[in-house]
């Protein structure tokens, strides 16, 4: 790891360079928490680690095309630092509300009951967050477009200058997200796959199941009332 | 999805134009009568990295420009991005994440924080040559 700074700075091929700042993300503290939020999500139907897998690889698709969707955005001329200095700042009550309501609708316990009629409210009742793909690649895409503060800095200060530079540079952005992105898929796929292989053992998946998703459900609620704290923070009491 | 998408595309496009109409004209006027000012920004979520930054920067300055520091030749200031108080210089120098910036009394600046982000936290005594070669270079 402490050799990753001067690999970065020796290197000359940007293939290389998206790389190593994707790892050094998925490395520090704060992306570290996102991803296991991530691993947790989708691997909730644990029972079935070929499902999983498939969640895990559309969580990464959903992770690109919020990483490239900015790469276009800034590369066909919107200022840096505006759209960088909008992300940032609704990075935490963006990702606070999306795993609060998140979490209290996979837990189930509070039936809402929705105005008929309200077309994007019966779709969410309908659904419920069942953890299926286009949920994993919504989660993808929404955890990407919140940052926190140093991958902010390497994403914005030294991956878009590069992406920016020529029409080249796009695909900069997809090797950083699956960087960034890939290992959650993995051990998700390694976890599913090691906890079925106890549960047909013991024939307790099922129970085992109900109550992994609880937790799940639970973290995500913890999180998210965090980052709403956090939201609060710094808008009101940092004046 | 794609409807999201499509709003969201929309949202980002519109509040990147109506930002354009603020013109901002940057002048480089410098903040300070410091020959060299250090701006350290960053926001009210710290993160390991960018605590390394600061931290490092600060024993730089302590302890091989204590002199300057005290006469006025060199200034440090810790910027929080998120304060409203701190808008104009944010906006002045285009800052919207943890940075390092090293201005001169002309107003010219460099822009240190990719080196600094890179080496302060896994390499800070690397970070600590860095910046003082740094320095050195603009107050000759």
């Amino acid at each position: 790891m402490q050799h990753l700074p001067e690999l970065l700075n020796s290197t000359e091929a940007p293939l290389v360079y998206a790389f190593i700042l994707g790892l050094l993300t998925a490395v520090s503290p704060c992306q570290f928490a996102r991803n296991i939020t991530a691993i947790g999500y989708i691997s909730r139907d644990i029972q079935n680690p070929g499902k999983v897998f498939v969640n895990g690889l559309f969580y990464t698709f959903g992770n690109a095309a919020g990483y490239l969707s900015i790469g276009i955005i800034l590369f066909l001329g919107a200022s840096t630092f505006n759209i960088s200095r909008a992300l940032i700042s609704i990075s935490n009550i963006l990702i606070g509300v999306v795993l609060l309501a998140g979490g209290i609708l996979m837990l189930d316990i509070i039936k809402i009951r929705f105005p008929e009629g309200n077309r994007l409210m019966s779709w969410i009742q309908e659904r419920r967050f069942r953890g299926n793909r286009s949920d994993s690649a919504l989660l993808g895409f929404i955890l990407s477009l919140s940052f926190c503060p140093y991958n902010a800095a390497l994403f914005f200060g030294m991956l878009i200058p590069m992406t920016i530079s020529s029409i080249k540079g796009l695909y900069l952005p997809v090797v950083y997200s699956i960087t960034t992105g890939l290992p959650v898929a993995i051990i998700a796929y390694l976890l599913a796959f090691s906890v079925s292989g106890i549960g047909t053992f013991y024939n307790k998946i099922r129970i085992f199941q109900v109550w992994f998703n609880r937790i799940v459900a639970v973290v995500f609620i913890i999180t998210g009332a965090y980052y709403i704290y956090l939201f609060l923070f710094q808008y009101f009491f940092n004046d | 999805m794609p409807r999201i998408l499509k709003y969201f595309l929309a949202g980002i496009i519109l509040l990147d134009i109506s930002s354009c109409n603020q013109a901002p004209t940057v002048q480089q006027q410098p903040d300070t009568n410091a020959l060299l000012s250090v701006y350290f920004f960053h926001l009210t979520a710290r993160c390991d990295a960018c605590n390394a930054v600061e931290e490092n920067t600060r024993e730089v300055l302590d302890k091989y420009y204590k002199s300057q520091l005290e006469n006025g030749t060199i200034s440090f200031k810790s910027i929080n991005i998120d304060k409203r108080e701190n808008r104009e210089i944010v906006k002045k120098y285009q800052i919207s994440f943890t940075s390092l910036l090293l201005v001169c009394s002309d107003g010219t600046f460099t822009d240190f924080t990719n080196a600094s982000l890179n080496y302060a936290f896994m390499n800070p005594s690397g970070f600590r040559e860095l910046l003082k070669e740094e320095i050195d270079k603009h107050i000759e």
